[in-house]
């Protein structure tokens, strides 16, 4: 091998070489110079890249950096509150701990599994099994726990336990006035009733932050990291009251059971401000376990469903004809002897009266009476009156999903449509427009717009919706007239099922026969009672409907006793205050020899014993506490005075009774079983679960016969047909 | 007297090469000060704590070398070879296993990866062989003999199996050579293959291109027609076998490496990681950096292994092209001085030792930064001084020891060496 380019080295023999001069410098300078060109080319790439790199495209990387390092991590916002109006909480946002372990990481989880059941009341092996055959990194243990703030568990140090806090809306009184309220998604959006209705102002606005993401995708705090503090979202204070609601709530139910009734609603309104107090609608559901609930459970049937109303729609018909000055309550009018043949329409009573006077009309509740007297009016005007009433048009209350109901045009009309009319067919009208009508004749005769939103938060200060006159119908004479005569309905007419003793009540009952397949059908009723108390001085008015009852079809029989529980119940809680006079008159009517024994099934004992009280009545002492589930003498009997009157006691929690419905209807033959004939399977149930009994169903549909076992345990067997 | 005692003490600071050491400390700086920040909020400190502990032990080994006279570190040659190839051995047989190779040997708690002190030792037994009288690198015998005293640690080093240590002793060996005498033409069809090999991975044209430039270089050096022939011939088959090479030789993680090289986001999670990670720190850094502590790359360990093989990453990131440049000039300026070291000392043995010990620096340097900003796959080779590491600072000190002792020895020729 020979150097070509330098060949000025031989090897030196020098033995010591140690001395002599090194020969590379002198020999091989163009082999050192290639040699550091290519050192010198490789470093200047390497700065190159390095300027490459941070200098011309540092922006590049900057953003690539920052792309798998910053986390944008929102903020939840708290929703607002929903308050009633006094003030309680109806649904509010609740933080809650849900713990998750990562099984191959945890440290202690016999120790986890162990507090977890503490919580739960759950064996502590559901949890261990659920950490031992989980094959990931990452397994749900429970979800949404309330109380774990409080645990251990809260602070523990386990590398492999995952605490995540997750906000819950929460329903303070579960089903109470749960299709108003309505619920939320799991994101916390609203998704049905005030809920939705409502979500712009109860949702706030999220906030942000940015944390870094490390290497191993763990997010870490910083300190300078921005932080945009989210928007809390605004409380709303509700027209309702929800004692009122809990009240209307379990009389509709406790109607609902005696009368088998398909669905039904209650709708109480303040007269003179248009309020929503209560509105409830059965069946219900719990808006903290929506995910259960069926969409006939989530249907708020005061304003997404209508019904023709039948005879309380007599009471506009006659408010009406008084303002048009076309009757007093005093005229006699014509009744056909009951039957009322108008080419091939024949219109009946179903109680026949012979010669009245307007006012007679309107407490026997006759058909022929206000179907002829409704051909005095013009098509338009009849039309007109109707539509100020509000009926056919929405009512614009703060709710979702308002139908506006069905009322003819006068193009639409025939001869006969103002005769079905005035007594209430042949048009469709919501609980809320029903209600909203009567609350305008006990408010002199102006329509109000009903609502529920009675306040908003704004940085802590509620402010106040103020209530919204529509216009005005008819006089404050002709309301006056008006409530005379609904007052003498629940006195001595159709409506007496409706009486509370100590007040007056103005009301009308209505029994409207149901279109199934084209055909008004016998044994399909809606069957309503509206009105509104104390008359004198009107605090609220409302409205009963029930769907189809079974047991029973008059308004008056089924629904106008509802009416009459929760006023009685109201004013019973001072949520109505009555005048004096009125009930010192009342009594006095009472006065004498005899006393008409009043219905006191589903007041506890101490409630019994002051109605009974004031009118001479007394029940035997040693009751134990609880609430009346049945009694011997049937309302409404005429009794001495001093009579002690019987009663069957059972003792339930508030929560149970609210849930429970009462018997009504009790015979002496079955002095300890109620009577559940007729009912529907699943309230019957209830009842005979309620009263510590098994049960036992033969067939389907409702009750037709009940065995009962002796003694006081075993089990009922329900025939059902 | 006092004059002479003057005398002697201006010589004892001048027989101290100090820029060598500023160098060497200099960079031992910037290595403890990176390593602090890729750990300081690993939950574990001990990294840095040992590079500080390794680098006071390195600095009495450095100047016991420095002062041992040059007929003892002759003698000590071929006990020293000795010794690194049978620790060598004791590696591949019984070593401790990281990341797939057994580089290590524990004992009594202490971690030793005996493949840097054979760098060492095979250094000492090449310029032991070389400055024996008679041996004529020029001659085929001789140079094929001085390949065979590389070739037993080299295949060792390979068995662990570790690569990148492996062609540290290969590039070592061809300075040693070409400074002591070997052809030029050498270091050329030694070095040409693996260029076409890696050249043909991106594709023919590419491939063709850098045989035609190979050819007309190797006419350029007038060689007999035949050597020039086998040269092109070489790198042609090695072209070829590439991907039989790729596909039969290389070790799963060894393909990856070079896939990752060739493309890093054909497998951004997985074997792209490294690279596409380490160019983002090192491309975020801009031209000051973000600070110290502040990289966030490097705080938030987005680069696996960065305290060893990417610790380059750190300056980079938090100082910016102004730290990496530093880092590179200081080590560039480490190893033109070994060379310029090489030149002015009498000693043969200790000049090649010197050339030998830039060579590896240089080396490591070019191939730990060149991985660390995508211009090499991804090899096991440590930055010099910077990377953590026991045994490779302190063989790393004790070269800079033999530097000083060069230093020493040749000042009497020289005094003004830059």
């Amino acid at each position: 091998m020979n150097d070509g380019l330098d060949d000025s080295g031989l090897p030196n023999p020098d033995p010591m070489e140690e001395m002599r001069p090194v020969p590379a410098p002198v020999k091989g300078r163009l082999k050192l110079r290639v040699v550091f060109v290519v050192f010198s080319l490789m470093l200047c790439a390497l700065v190159y890249r390095l300027f490459d790199l941070q200098i011309l495209s540092a922006d590049e990387h900057r953003a690539a950096g920052r792309r798998q390092y910053e986390q944008k991590v929102r903020l939840a916002p708290d929703r607002g509150r929903m308050l009633d109006r006094n003030g309680n909480s109806i649904a509010l946002t609740i933080s809650r701990m849900s713990i998750a372990v990562d099984p191959n990481m945890v440290e202690y989880p016999d120790s986890i599994a162990r507090q977890l059941s503490a919580i739960t009341g759950k064996p502590d092996s559901v949890y261990t099994q659920k950490i031992q055959r989980s094959t990931g990194s990452f397994v749900w243990l429970e979800r949404a726990l309330d109380e774990v703030h409080l645990s251990p568990l809260a602070d523990m140090k386990d590398e492999g336990l995952i605490r995540t806090w997750e906000k819950r809306r929460t329903y303070a009184h579960q089903h109470r006035a749960a299709q108003v309220v309505g619920f939320t998604d799991i994101d916390n959006r609203g998704v049905s009733g005030l809920e939705l209705e409502a979500d712009t102002l109860l949702k706030g606005a999220p906030g942000y932050t940015i944390l870094q993401r490390d290497g191993r995708g763990k997010l870490r705090p910083t300190s300078d990291a921005p932080l945009i503090q989210p928007r809390n979202g605004r409380d709303i204070q509700l027209t309702l009251d929800m004692s009122m609601q809990g009240i209307v709530e379990s009389e509709l139910l406790a109607g609902i059971g005696a009368s088998g009734a398909l669905s039904g609603t209650v709708v109480a309104l303040q007269p003179n401000t248009g309020e929503i107090l209560a509105i409830a609608s059965y069946p219900g559901f719990d808006p903290n376990n929506f995910t259960e609930a069926t969409n006939e459970q989530m249907r708020n049937r005061a304003i997404n469903d209508m019904y023709e109303p039948g005879s309380t729609f007599k009471t506009i018909m006659a408010a009406m004809l008084l303002e048009e000055g076309l009757l007093t309550p005093s005229d006699t009018v014509e009744t056909y002897g009951g039957k009322y043949e108008y080419g091939d329409v024949t219109i009946e009573d179903d109680h026949p009266i012979d010669s009245a006077t307007f006012r007679d009309a309107l407490v026997q509740s006759s058909n022929v009476v206000f179907a002829t007297q409704s051909q005095q009016f013009s098509d338009m005007k009849f039309y007109k009156y109707v539509r100020d009433f509000g009926f056919g048009i929405y009512s614009g209350v703060d709710l979702p999903g308002e139908v506006r109901g069905i009322v003819k045009k006068p193009r639409q009309y025939d001869k006969t449509t103002k005769m079905y009319m005035a007594h209430g067919y042949q048009l469709a009208v919501t609980a809320l427009q029903l209600t909203s009508a009567y609350a305008a004749i006990a408010n002199g005769g102006l329509v109000m717009k009903p609502y529920i939103i009675k306040a908003v938060s704004d940085d802590g200060d509620m402010r106040e919706v103020s209530p919204q006159q529509i216009r005005r119908v008819v006089s404050k004479s002709t309301c006056d007239s008006v409530t005379s005569m609904l007052v003498q309905v629940v006195k001595d007419g159709t409506g007496t099922m409706a009486a509370v003793q100590g007040m007056h009540i103005a009301g009308k009952t209505g029994t409207a026969q149901q279109l199934v397949d084209g055909k008004y059908a016998r044994g399909y009723y809606t069957s309503s009672f509206a009105g509104f108390f104390p008359a004198e001085n009107p605090q609220i008015a409302m409205v009963v409907m029930l769907d189809r009852p079974k047991r029973g079809f008059y308004g008056g029989a089924v629904s106008a006793p509802i009416f009459g529980k929760i006023a009685r119940r109201l004013a019973a809680s001072g949520s109505v205050t009555i005048d004096r006079k009125t009930q010192r008159e009342e009594s006095q009517n009472s006065n004498g020899d005899s006393a008409t024994m009043p219905l006191i099934i589903g007041m506890t004992v101490a409630e019994a014993r002051e109605n009974l009280g004031p009118i001479g009545l007394r029940l035997p002492l040693g009751l134990p506490e609880g609430y009346i589930v049945s009694q011997k003498i049937a309302p409404g009997t005429r009794l001495a005075k001093g009579t002690h009157v019987t009663s069957s006691v059972v003792s339930l929690s508030q929560e149970q009774r609210d849930s429970v419905l009462i018997s009504d209807g009790h015979t002496t033959s079955f002095d300890r079983h109620p009577d559940v004939r007729g009912m529907s399977s699943r309230y019957a149930m209830r009842i005979v679960h309620e009263l510590g009994y098994a049960s036992r169903v033969v067939g389907s549909g409702f009750v037709r016969r009940a065995e009962w076992p002796r003694g006081t345990t075993g089990t009922v067997t329900l025939y059902l047909r | 007297m006092s004059k002479e005692r003057i005398s002697i003490q201006r010589n004892l600071l001048e027989y101290f090469d100090s820029s060598t050491f500023m160098l060497m400390a200099s960079l031992i700086l910037v290595g403890v000060v990176s390593i602090y920040s890729a750990t300081h909020n690993s939950g574990s400190m001990s990294s840095f704590y040992k590079q500080a502990m390794y680098a006071a032990l390195g600095l009495v080994g450095m100047f016991g070398i420095m002062f041992t006279p040059v007929r003892i570190l002759r003698t000590a040659t071929w006990p020293l070879y000795g010794v690194s190839i049978v620790l060598v051995l004791i590696a591949v047989v019984a070593g401790h296993e990281v990341a797939g190779a057994r580089s290590w040997i524990r004992f009594a708690g202490l971690s030793f990866q005996p493949s840097e002190l054979a760098k060492l030792g095979t250094l000492f037994a090449l310029a032991r062989y070389i400055t024996r009288p008679g041996v004529d690198l020029r001659t085929w015998r001789d140079l094929g003999f001085s390949a065979l005293i590389l070739a037993l640690p080299a295949m060792l080093v390979l068995q662990e199996p570790d690569f990148g240590s492996a062609t540290v002793f290969v590039i070592m060996w061809l300075g040693v050579v070409l400074w002591s005498g070997a052809d030029l033409f050498l270091l050329f069809a030694l070095a040409t293959p693996p260029i076409a090999a890696l050249a043909s991975f991106f594709g023919d044209t590419v491939f063709y291109i850098i045989i035609g430039v190979v050819a007309i270089a190797a006419l350029g050096f007038r060689r007999n027609i035949g050597l020039v022939l086998i040269v092109v011939a070489l790198n042609v088959g090695a072209g070829f076998s590439s991907q039989y090479v790729y596909d039969n030789v290389l070790r799963p993680h060894q393909q990856d490496r070079i896939t990752a090289f060739l493309d890093p986001h054909t497998d951004p999670r997985g074997t792209g990681y490294h690279v596409i990670q380490s160019g983002i720190a090192v491309g975020s850094g801009g031209l000051l950096g973000k600070g110290f502590l502040q990289g966030t790359q490097t705080q938030l360990r987005y680069i696996p292994e960065q305290r060893t093989d990417f610790i380059f990453c750190v300056p980079t990131e938090e100082f910016g092209f102004a730290g990496g440049t530093l880092v590179i000039g200081l080590l560039t300026l480490l190893v033109l001085r070994a060379y310029k070291l090489a030149s002015n000392v009498k000693s043969r043995f200790l000049s090649i030792v010197s050339v030998g010990v830039g060579t590896i620096w240089m080396y490591h340097m070019l191939v730990n930064i060149g991985m660390a900003i995508g211009l090499m796959p991804v090899m096991g080779i440590p930055l010099p001084f910077l990377s953590a590491g026991g045994t490779a600072l302190m063989v790393n000190m004790m070269m800079v020891g033999l530097l000083l002792n060069v230093f020493r020895n040749s000042v009497d020729s020289s005094r003004k060496i830059f």
